[in-house]
Order: C-alpha cells, then sequence, then structure tokens
C-alpha cells in the first residue's frame, strides 16, 4: 500500500519532469530556428585583413592546410617579373628552382606574349604559406590571395586557423558567398 | 592484485589526459614568428643602410587628415595635399593657409600658375587656388583614372594608368595628344603598367619623365611626346627598382636629381639624371618606427620636390614629412 | 523578421558578387569604380577563370540528418524490442564507419551543445538548422527511451566500445570522483562558448582525428591515451569526459521507458551481476542497510546545508580566476599584451598580432574597453560555473548517503548507454503476465 503511493508519486514527478524537459528542448529548438539558416554556414577568411603569418599553413587540422592560394588572375599584372613567382633578391632573373619563392614549388609560369607571363597555382601542392601572396601584395596587384579552398574544408565547427589567426580575419560566411577576395583598392588606401 | 595496478595505470593515465587537454587550453598560445619567415624576408629586404642616408627630416607636419593621396609643391613652396574630398595648403612652418572642399575624392594634384589640377578619378577638375571650381574636363577614358598631371605654361600633362597613356591637354580642357603609344618604329616601347601606379614629371631640359613601371625604368619623352631614352634596372640592390612595377613616385629636384619611392621595400632612394644611385632619404623605418617594417601597406603616399631642394613626402600616417639634403 | 529580411537582401547582393566573383572588386575605399589596368594580349589570350571550388549542397546534410533520426529509430527498436546486442553491435560499427570515418564526425551532436549556447547568447551568430536538430533529437530519443544514442549512433561512443576488451569494475568513489569531471568540462564548454570564444568540445574531441586520419600530434597523444585507457576502463570518454552525457544522464532519469534487463521480473540469480562494462547496474540493496535509516537522514541533512555553501564557496573561487580563463579568448589577450607592451615601451619587436592590431586603425581604447565587457561576462559566467559545479559536488555527496530500498537488479538510468549486454546473460525469457512498463521498479531522480 504504503509502496504503490510511492510509486505513484516518483511517477508522477518523472512525468513531470519530462513534460517539462521536453517543453525546454522544444523551446529552444522552436527559438532557436527561427533565426537559424538552413545549411552549414562556412568558414572563410577575409583576404583584406589577412597579413600572411604563415599560420594557415600550420594550424589548419588537415596536414596539408584547406588553405590555398588563389589567383585572381582578372587583377594580375602578367609580370615578367613576378614578385609572387619569383625570390624578391633572386641570383639571377631566371627561373631556376632557388629563384623561386614558392617552397613548394606550386606555382608554374607560363609564356603568352612579349613581356606577359601567365601563373597557375597547382593546388595540391599549395600548402597556404601565404610567401608568394605577401610579396604579390607588397610588390605586385595582391592578385595572389589565400583563401580556405571549400571543397578542401572539412568545415570544423570552430575553424582552428580562425582560432589563431593574428588579424582575426576568419568567419563564417553564408554558402552562398563562400570565397572573400579583395578588391584592388583596399590595399591602397591602408594605413 | 595485478587488477588493481591495472587500475591504478588507467586511472592515471586518464588524469594525464585531463592534464594534457586543460594545459594545451590554458597555456599561451606559441607566438607566431612568422613575421619575417614568410614573405621572403620582405623585412630585412626593407632594412637600409643608414650610412647611406643623404637627408634628414626637418618638419614633420600633421594634416589631421585620413585618407590623403596627393601631394605637390608650387614655385613658392606652399605645400597641397589633396585627397578625401578636400585640398588643404600648408605653408613652410607648417601652418595651414588654406582648405577648401571638393566634389570627388581626388587621387593626384598639381598647380599651374594660378590653377590647382585635380585628378578626378578618370577626369580632370582645375580649380583657382581659392578653391572655385574653374572646369571639368570630360573623361578621356571613362574607366580611367588619373594617377598624376605635371603642368607647364602651355600644356597640362596627366597619366592614365588604365588606358596606359600621357594625355596632353591644352589649357582650356581640349585633348591635344596621347602620348606612350607603343611604336616599333619611333621605339616608343609603351607602357606597361601592371597596378594603379603611373608618375609623370617634368624634367630640367623641358622635357616631360614618366616611370615605366612594368619595366622598372624611367623614360624620357619630348613634350610633343617622343619617345628619347630611359635607365633603371631590375635588382633587389641599391642601384635600381626592385618588385614587379616601380617605382611608384617619383620627383625631379632642381639639380635634376631623380627621387624615388618603391612600393613594397617602402625606400625613397635619389639617383642621378643618368640612373646611378646617390643616396637615400628614408627607408620604412624611417616613419613610425619599427612597426613599419612588418606592414605590408605602402606607407608613403606621394612625394614632391621643391624649388628649395627640400623633399616633401606624404605618409600613410597623413603626415607631411619634409627631407633636406645634409650638410657635407 | 529584420533579420530574415536584412540576410534575404545580404544573400542577394553577395550572390551577385560570387557571379562576377572578381570582376566586382567595387567600392573599397578611394575609389569607387574597379579601374584594373589589365594588359591588352596582342595574341588573343583570354583571362582565365579564377580556380575556386564549388559548395555541396545543403542538401547532403539534410540527407545526413535523415540517415542519422533513422538509425536513432533502428537502434531504439533493436534495444527496446528486439533486445538484441548482436543488433546494436553492428549498428554502432556502421555508425562508427560512416558518421565516423566517412563524414568525419562533424557536425555531432557532442559539439552542437556548443551551437546552441553560442545561439542563445550571441543573436548575431545564425546557427545552421542541422545543429539544432541534432541537438534536440538524441535528447529527444533519450527523454522517452533512454540513452540509445549512445548505445549505437554516437561514433566516439562506437570507437571506444570496440576497444573495451577487459572492462574492469571501478572503485564507487573514483567513479564519482571522476563523474564531475564532465560537468566540469559541460561548464567550460558553454562558458567559452557563450563568450564565443572558443568550442573546446571540438578542440579536443579525442577521436576525431582517427576519423580524419589528421590531427595534431597532441589530439593523436590524448585519443590514443583515451582508447588505450579504454581497453580496462570501457568508454572512458563517455563515462568521465562527455558534456553531453551529462545531459543526456540527466535526461534519462526520467525516461519513459528504458532498456531493461530482464525481459520480465527479476529472479535475483546474479547472472548479470558483472556483465555491465560500464558499472550502470544497481544492485538490489539489503534489508539490514534499512536500520540506519536515521544516521543517514542526519547527514543527508547536514549535506544539504553544506550544498549551498559549497555553492558559493566555489563560485567565488572561480570568479577569482575569471581573468585566467578569459585569456582563453584572443580579444582578452590581445588587450593584455597591448597593455603590458604600452607600460614598457622598448624596441622588441611586437607579436604580429600586435602588430596587426595596430595597423588596423582601431584605437587601443575601442579594444580594451571590449576586452572589459569580455571580462566581464566571464566573471559572471564564472561565478555561474563555480556555483554549478558547487551544486554538482554537493548532489553528489547527498546522492550518495540516500537510501533507496530495490530488491532485483536494474540499469541505472542515468549512467546505462543501453549497450544491451546485460541482457544476453539475463536467463529469464519474456513472461506472458508481467508487464515490462510496470515491473521495474521506478527509480527516481535521486538515485544514482
Ligand atoms: S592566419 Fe590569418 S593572417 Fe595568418 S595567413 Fe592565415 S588568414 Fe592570414
Ligand atoms: S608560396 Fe605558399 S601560398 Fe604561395 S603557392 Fe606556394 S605554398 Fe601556396
Ligand atoms: S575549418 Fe577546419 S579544415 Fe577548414 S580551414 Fe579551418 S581548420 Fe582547416
Ligand atoms: S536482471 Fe536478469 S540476470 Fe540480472 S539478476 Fe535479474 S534475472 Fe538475473
Amino acid at each position: 500500500m504504503d509502496n504503490t503511493r510511492k510509486f505513484k508519486r516518483r511517477e508522477f514527478i518523472n512525468t513531470s519532469l519530462r513534460l517539462g524537459i521536453g517543453a525546454g528542448l522544444g523551446a529552444i529548438a522552436i527559438g532557436l530556428t527561427t533565426r537559424s539558416v538552413e545549411g552549414k554556414t562556412l568558414w572563410q577568411l577575409d583576404t583584406s585583413k589577412c597579413v600572411q603569418c604563415g599560420n594557415c599553413a600550420i594550424s589548419c587540422v588537415k596536414q596539408v592546410s584547406a588553405v590555398k592560394c588563389i589567383h585572381v588572375t582578372d587583377m594580375c599584372g602578367y609580370c615578367d617579373l613576378c614578385s609572387g613567382y619569383l625570390r624578391s633578391n633572386p641570383k639571377d632573373l631566371n627561373t631556376a628552382a632557388e629563384n623561386r619563392l614558392c617552397p613548394t614549388g606550386a606555382i608554374s609560369r607560363h609564356f603568352i606574349e612579349e613581356p606577359y607571363f601567365e601563373y597557375k597555382i597547382t593546388e595540391e601542392l599549395c600548402n597556404g604559406c601565404g610567401k608568394c601572396v605577401k610579396n604579390c601584395g607588397a610588390f605586385g596587384n595582391g592578385s595572389l590571395q589565400l583563401q580556405i579552398q571549400q571543397d578542401q574544408c572539412l568545415n570544423c565547427n570552430q575553424c582552428a586557423i580562425a582560432r589563431t589567426c593574428p588579424s582575426q580575419a576568419f568567419s563564417r560566411v553564408d554558402r552562398d558567398s563562400p570565397y572573400i577576395l579583395k578588391g584592388f583598392e583596399s590595399k591602397k588606401s591602408k594605413g | 592484485m595485478r587488477q588493481k595496478i591495472t587500475i591504478v595505470f588507467s586511472v592515471l593515465l586518464l588524469l594525464l589526459a585531463v592534464f594534457l587537454i586543460a594545459r594545451d587550453l590554458f597555456q599561451k598560445p606559441a607566438a607566431l614568428t612568422n613575421a619575417s619567415c614568410c614573405g621572403d624576408d620582405l623585412v630585412s629586404m626593407k632594412q637600409i643602410d643608414v650610412a647611406l642616408l643623404g637627408y634628414t627630416r626637418t618638419r614633420t607636419i600633421e594634416t589631421g587628415v585620413k585618407g590623403l593621396t596627393g601631394i605637390t609643391v608650387d614655385e613658392n613652396n606652399r605645400i597641397f595635399v589633396c585627397g578625401n574630398r578636400q585640398v588643404l595648403i600648408f605653408d613652410q612652418s607648417g601652418k595651414k593657409s588654406g582648405e577648401f572642399a571638393v566634389d570627388s575624392v581626388t587621387s593626384c594634384i598639381a598647380t599651374g600658375s594660378n590653377e590647382i589640377y585635380l585628378g578626378f578619378g578618370s577626369g580632370i577638375a582645375c580649380y583657382t587656388s581659392a578653391g572655385e571650381k574653374k572646369a571639368l574636363w570630360k573623361p578621356f577614358n571613362k574607366e580611367g583614372l588619373i594617377t598624376s598631371i605635371a603642368v607647364n605654361k602651355d600644356y597640362i600633362y596627366a597619366a592614365d594608368a588604365v588606358s596606359k597613356l600621357i594625355l596632353k591637354y591644352s589649357s582650356d580642357g581640349r585633348l591635344a595628344q596621347e602620348i606612350g603609344k607603343k611604336d616599333t618604329l619611333t621605339g616608343a616601347p609603351g607602357f606597361i603598367i601592371p597596378s594603379l601606379y603611373f608618375d609623370i614629371s617634368f624634367g630640367d631640359f623641358n622635357d616631360l619623365w614618366a616611370v615605366n613601371p612594368g619595366r622598372l625604368r624611367l623614360e624620357n619623352y619630348t613634350i610633343a611626346g617622343h619617345y628619347e631614352a630611359g635607365w633603371g634596372i631590375a635588382t633587389s640592390e641599391n642601384s635600381g627598382f626592385t618588385g614587379c612595377c616601380n617605382p611608384a613616385h617619383f620627383a625631379i629636384l632642381p639639380d635634376g636629381n631623380f627621387v624615388t619611392y618603391e612600393k613594397g621595400v617602402d625606400k625613397i632612394k635619389v639617383f642621378d639624371p643618368t640612373g646611378r644611385f646617390l643616396c637615400f632619404i628614408a627607408g620604412a623605418g624611417s616613419f613610425k618606427g619599427n612597426t613599419d617594417l612588418q606592414l605590408n601597406g605602402n606607407l608613403v603616399k606621394d612625394l614632391a620636390a621643391g624649388s628649395d631642394g627640400f623633399v616633401y613626402v606624404l605618409d600613410a600616417y597623413s603626415q607631411i614629412n619634409i627631407f633636406r639634403k645634409k650638410d657635407r | 523578421m529584420f533579420f530574415k529580411h536584412r540576410r534575404i537582401a545580404m544573400k542577394n547582393r553577395l550572390q551577385i558578387i560570387i557571379l562576377a566573383l572578381v570582376i566586382s572588386l567595387l567600392t573599397f575605399n578611394a575609389f569607387s569604380i574597379q579601374r584594373f589596368p589589365k594588359p591588352e594580349f596582342d595574341s588573343g589570350y583570354k583571362t582565365p577563370a579564377v580556380q575556386v571550388s564549388k559548395i555541396q549542397p545543403a542538401v547532403f546534410e539534410f540527407l545526413d540528418l535523415g540517415l542519422f533520426i533513422l538509425i536513432m529509430s533502428l537502434v531504439t527498436w533493436m534495444v527496446l524490442k528486439k533486445r538484441s546486442r548482436k543488433g546494436v553491435f553492428w549498428i554502432s560499427v556502421f555508425s562508427l564507419l560512416y558518421f565516423g570515418f566517412y563524414r568525419n564526425g562533424c557536425i555531432c551532436p557532442v559539439g552542437s551543445v556548443q551551437n546552441i549556447t553560442m545561439a542563445i547568447f550571441n543573436p548575431g551568430y545564425t546557427i545552421p538548422l542541422t545543429a539544432i536538430a541534432f541537438f534536440i533529437i538524441p535528447l529527444g530519443f533519450t527523454l522517452f527511451f533512454g540513452r540509445t544514442f549512445c548505445a549505437g549512433v554516437c561514433p566516439l561512443g562506437a570507437i571506444q566500445d570496440l576497444f573495451a576488451f577487459r572492462p574492469i569494475s571501478l572503485k564507487p568513489w573514483i567513479r564519482y570522483l571522476f563523474g564531475l569531471i564532465p560537468f566540469i568540462y559541460l561548464g567550460l564548454a558553454i562558458l567559452y562558448s557563450a563568450t564565443a570564444t572558443d568550442f573546446i568540445i571540438c578542440r579536443y574531441d579525442p577521436f576525431v582525428g582517427f576519423f580524419r586520419h589528421n590531427a595534431s600530434s597532441m589530439m593523436f597523444a590524448i585519443g590514443g591515451i583515451l582508447l588505450v585507457t579504454g581497453i580496462f576502463i570501457a568508454r572512458p570518454y563517455c563515462r568521465f569526459f562527455c558534456p553531453y552525457g551529462v545531459l543526456l544522464n540527466l535526461v534519462s532519469r526520467v525516461s519513459r521507458r528504458h532498456l531493461s534487463i530482464a525481459p520480465s521480473a527479476c529472479i535475483n540469480c546474479r547472472l548479470c551481476e558483472n556483465s555491465c562494462p560500464y558499472d550502470a547496474i544497481d544492485k538490489p540493496t539489503g534489508l539490514e542497510v534499512k536500520n540506519d535509516n536515521r544516521e543517514l537522514v542526519k547527514r543527508l541533512i547536514v549535506y544539504w546545508f553544506i550544498t549551498p555553501a559549497l555553492v558559493v564557496l566555489l563560485g567565488w573561487t572561480a570568479s577569482k580566476y575569471h581573468d585566467s580563463l578569459a585569456l582563453v579568448n584572443f580579444k582578452v589577450r590581445l588587450a593584455k599584451e597591448i597593455m603590458l607592451l604600452e607600460k614598457t615601451e622598448s624596441n622588441v619587436t611586437p607579436p604580429i598580432e600586435v602588430t596587426t592590431f595596430r595597423s588596423s586603425g582601431v584605437s587601443n581604447e575601442a579594444l580594451y574597453s571590449e576586452a572589459a565587457a569580455i571580462l566581464e561576462k566571464f566573471r559572471i559566467g564564472s561565478w555561474i560555473l563555480g556555483g554549478f559545479i558547487g551544486l554538482v559536488f554537493g548532489m553528489t555527496l547527498a546522492r550518495l548517503t540516500i537510501y533507496r530500498y530495490k530488491n532485483d537488479y536494474t540499469a541505472n538510468k542515468g549512467l546505462c548507454l543501453s549497450c544491451a549486454r546485460c541482457v544476453e546473460y539475463c536467463p529469464v525469457k519474456e513472461g506472458d503476465t508481467v508487464e515490462t512498463e510496470v515491473v521495474p521498479v521506478p527509480v527516481g531522480l535521486e538515485n544514482p
């Protein structure tokens, strides 16, 4: 007799708690759904903030970073003396390996016509170190830019590079605009 | 007994995991010491040999206005700076002697005998020195960008970095000539302008000098637009210009020497008229100090030479730096 | 409403930008039109397109979600209706392969706690719909059926389960002591995600490195340690780390149904006594303990008084360390670095984040006040965190003393991971008269 009463009471407490928790979960779900986005957001870095610290190459959870150098060809000057391709103090002005800036040899050069050359990035080789980006930005047009190549990115819940990026260039972006490439003028009026 | 050891061992391992996580979370992240690792030693490239500094700074004028883009000095050594929809005039002592607003964002400035010419994006505007707008000339190329203007008593020369041409205008705004097309007959090389830097200036012999940035050279034209000669080599040594398109700005001193500014390495150098390196005026560290070396911006926005032989440098910190030749 | 609007407007604009990708190097500062001097090629060469990869459509995430729900239902059915360890096992292997190795273990419900917290405290953060779903669905299932998610869906659990070769029973005090870690972990995770500092659960996800074949050596080390320990202490992450497990544990205690070891009345044969690798089977209490009831009540009263004191004490202690806690936050750290540098201005080259900040044009004061605001959040947060830990501590003490008479073997609803191992040991067959829903003694909240 006493026991069954106890059971009833506990049963009742449990049921009310269950209802309470259920209602709480429902409230969270509904409350947050109103300002949710359908798909996952994606990580991207803002090229106009990036200072090419080299962190992108080492902090990504992938051994070979998902951040790659993207060549914004429309901005390229097609320079013979490409500062992203050649070391800035080459011994001779030729394309021997020791004169090339990219440590992994990811940039290749193709002659188009006097005096223009086209530069291409071999994505599998690029590790996102940003050396070329830095020099292209300093001397050239800044047509080489670091971006998370979205098919490489695992889209971590919290990007490991974002946490350590000294210029806080990373943000979650809408999947409609997965790349943030820099406009040319942004560099000119820095300072 | 063995079970006990296993338990103790496992528990210790768990504690180790806790410790590792806690340490990683609360330890200060390793400092990124990549400042010089990356840009192929951009920082060391910016360093200059101070023994070769031939000029000293005599004055720094705080303009107090952000986003300035152009500077010029007239015959009376009044300093004009433009940018951000305004023109400011300073005298030698650094006192502001005038100021007026203009209708557009300006890219460059030049003074004539009574007028001030401003690059208004693709067009050119003419103002009186009191700040009254006299004329706005139709752009040669709507998509163009005037990056430099030089004025003599007959004509106004404007460098259009997008059209890759020097445009010669009469004083009433009529386009008189397009200078600088590639021409295999006359040997004119044509301008290669990979980025929006294209500076021109008058030389001492009633001639016109222009940067051919893609070739890292300075080129000489007659005022009628004939290509004459040029100098400049691509090198990271002092004797020439580095990068893919330099010098970004230049000015010609009364004694005929050239003052050049190279973007990227932020060096201001002096060359003699034949292209021989003479001395430095400033390096990246000359503006606000050490931290400048790590920045990837261009510290010098424009420069000008006065008839007194002083060099006027507009920097990215909205300051006008006046440099004077050191006494030997 | 307003948000929606702005987002749609933004979407359109961004779409245009994407189309034009780089052609639209519009208006940054000085000039309003892009006037880039493109070279003119005589040879008719055309500038190639920018090589950026396409995005996987969001549909795949919803397919994943669908599969997730399917597997959840399947495993729940296996546990409650089929009562088949084998079934649960193979489903968990599938989950490990699919959600773990194939989908790289992300987003998982464990990490979604942070997305939820972040969304609650930071209105600017738009949370993906799937993150909400992944958070809610396992909890919902648990509310009705117990922790079936842990049994066969969670890839983190599955990988550990494979390693539980020689589980050893742990002393209760070790279990209770280590059982505090998940609460602390959860508290910290909430603190850091509420302040938009970091997602530490993801950062220290021990097995995701194995799933991706890619991680820092530190994370491999931690994952390795947990797997090795897992041979003897089964599922160490689930029991002594997992923050989501805390929520599942609490919710599961009031679950409507739950795995029962015996399909009908327990006959106290003790065959299942050592079958649970997670020490989650509650044994029947002997009658003799009941005699001590007075003493226990006295102790219980003492603990009821101690608990508030613990809450205040630990809250105060934690708040003393709130600035150390806050140093994980980038802004706070930067502000501190700059403050230090300003004080001892010398010729040392400042670290790159300082240089970058200085060139950004934001004033020190703006940064300081922002950091101060974050610090204040941490101060309040660490009070709550400390208080919460104190509460859990007190409750654990009190819980140890509560005595409830019970006369059979049942799975502890909070701790049981519904792996259905014990079921195989029970000789009782499905009874015909006794209904499973009534027979197991309902275990109240207070019972561990
Ligand atoms: S970590 Fe930030 S600043 Fe450094 S290279 Fe990557 S995006 Fe650029
Ligand atoms: S220099 Fe670095 S960023 Fe540039 S292509 Fe090579 S690896 Fe990639
Ligand atoms: S989200 Fe993950 S995979 Fe992508 S760039 Fe960041 S750390 Fe690398
Ligand atoms: S639950 Fe089953 S195996 Fe365990 S004691 Fe009861 S009857 Fe025996």
